[in-house]
């Protein structure tokens, strides 16, 4: 029987809507492994470029 | 000259851009050097209370003590100020009469440039220290005298927002720039390449004794290491110098006036800039910030940034215009929170990505954008979304991860030495996981020139 194959792209896919998924849910009961980083400037201190982002979040 | 035209990229639709023209700041009652180069051990050369000329030494380099730091006004020491573990921080002078007289350097005329020996060159540019305005590839660290550059290039572009123009820049300033480029030529016994957008004005476009080179296209087309992937490619062994064309008119203006060049040309640019006061400024080199900023920027709570939009730091209060800061950047702090604003149609907020709405059309306008990173931290996904962004010949996304797994033979064989946190700063922009790839990248770099090539 043929196997069903995703292939890369699709594994990546499915990872990205499990991952989506999974941190909107982590955020919204705020246990974040990472630290919450909404709140501006105490957060973004230590970033490289500590400019503008893109509005692109998942 | 040989066109090269980038495809990779994105421009970025920011409101603000500075004005092509030069205002005069008036004079500073007080100036502060600050030490802040990585890897830099400091040596002081004065105490607080000392009296100092235009050109006295104040702290020299303990690897090197013939690389020198100099005070670009006369005046009184006021205080030396240290950072974490004692490192010095920076040193503040109260400009006034001083009985030190100040420094005069040997004079040159255009003519006697060009042939000029490289070690009389070195030597000036060592003790006025400008020398520190060029930077060695890899790691873009200042550069080493004692080694001679495979190539030296000259970055006379910027497509950052908002850098310095340099065709505002250089205007007035044709004789110094011409002499920093024939001062170049000096350094190395292979190519200067001067690297210049198709805008360029004419004075630099018909800069002599240099390879002049056209680059046109989206940021990041303007950033050195764009340059040197085109047009001579970096083995791991190999050594080149960069210099900023803005920083060339000042080594251009000491060779030729024998004199400290205390002044050079930032830009003011950003959202949180009042509309009038966009533009070009000429600053003596460690005025305060306040002094740049005062009546000129909007209301309401905002961040100033040392550099570009993209790839700057936040500055604090307090703080003063250093002498490698060329371009200060004004947004607004961005705090708000949207309630599941991962599902908006994105009409009102840019993003390059077409599953917003503004991903269509909306690099037509211009937009305020703020500091909000609009997201949080996400793992990592394997998308290969950052090589849309990155016109080097590199796999970021297996560099990124070959540096966070501390894998540095791997991160070298892709290429990592090519490069400088700045040119994943585009990355690090459009990604919606919001890592700081610039980071790591910055990481990775400082692992390997401690582990050694």
């Amino acid at each position: 029987m043929r196997r069903f194959r995703i292939g890369k792209r699709g594994t990546a896919f499915f990872e990205r809507i499990y991952l989506t998924l999974l941190g909107q849910f982590v955020d919204s009961h705020g246990k974040s492994a990472q630290p919450p980083n909404h709140k501006g400037l105490q957060c973004r201190v230590n970033r490289y470029c500590q400019g503008i982002y893109d509005a692109n979040t998942d | 000259m040989t066109p090269i035209q980038i495809k990779k990229g994105l421009d970025i639709p920011l409101a603000g851009a500075p004005r092509p023209e030069i205002v005069d700041i008036p004079a500073a009652k007080s100036v502060a050097v600050y030490q802040e180069f990585p890897g830099l051990k400091a040596k002081l050369r004065v105490a607080e209370g000392d009296q100092v000329g235009k050109g006295s030494p104040l702290f020299i380099d303990k690897k090197r003590p013939d690389l020198q730091f100099c005070s670009p006004v006369a005046g009184v020491v006021k205080a030396i100020e240290y950072g974490a573990r004692r490192a010095l921080y920076r040193i503040v002078i109260d400009v006034g009469q001083s009985e030190t007289p100040d420094v005069e350097f040997q004079r040159y005329s255009a003519d006697q440039l060009r042939g000029v020996e490289r070690s009389a060159v070195l030597s000036q540019l060592l003790s006025s220290g400008l020398f520190s305005l060029i930077r060695q590839r890899p790691f873009s660290r200042i550069a080493d005298p004692e080694i001679t550059p495979k190539a030296i290039f000259v970055n006379g572009m910027n497509t950052a927002p908002f850098l310095p123009d340099l065709n505002v820049v250089v205007q007035g300033q044709e004789r110094a720039f011409q002499a920093g480029l024939d001062l170049m030529t000096r350094l190395t016994e292979g190519d200067v390449h001067l690297c210049i957008a198709p805008d360029a004005a004419d004075s630099i476009k018909s800069a002599s004794n240099v390879k002049v080179h056209q680059f046109s296209g989206p940021h990041p087309s303007g950033n050195t290491s764009i340059h040197i992937h085109h047009i001579d490619p970096m083995e791991p062994t190999d050594q080149v110098w960069t210099i900023r064309g803005t920083d060339l008119i000042r080594i251009g203006q000491l060779f030729l006036d024998g004199n400290y060049p205390d002044k050079h040309v930032i830009s003011l640019g950003g959202p949180g800039v009042k509309e009038d006061a966009r533009a070009h400024y000429r600053v003596q080199i460690g005025t305060p910030l306040v002094d740049l900023l005062d009546g000129r920027m909007q209301d309401g709570e905002q961040r100033v940034i040392k550099g570009d939009a993209l790839a700057g730091v936040a500055m604090q209060e307090g703080e003063h215009v250093s002498a490698i800061c060329s371009a200060i950047t004004i947004l607004a702090e961005g705090r708000e929170q949207f309630f599941m604003g991962w599902m908006a149609p994105g009409i009102n907020k840019l993003s390059a990505s077409r599953a917003y709405l503004s991903g269509w059309n909306g690099h037509k306008r211009k937009w305020d954008l703020t500091t909000n990173i609009n997201g949080g931290y996400r793992a990592m996904v394997f998308t290969g979304l950052y090589d849309k962004y990155m016109p080097l010949n590199i796999l970021v996304d297996y560099l990124v991860r070959a540096v966070l797994a501390h894998d540095t033979d791997e991160a070298i064989s892709l290429g990592i030495l090519e490069t400088d946190p700045e040119d994943f700063a585009l990355c690090a922009y459009v990604c919606p996981s919001k890592m700081d790839i610039s980071g790591v990248i910055r990481q990775g770099l400082e692992e390997i020139e401690k582990e050694g090539i």
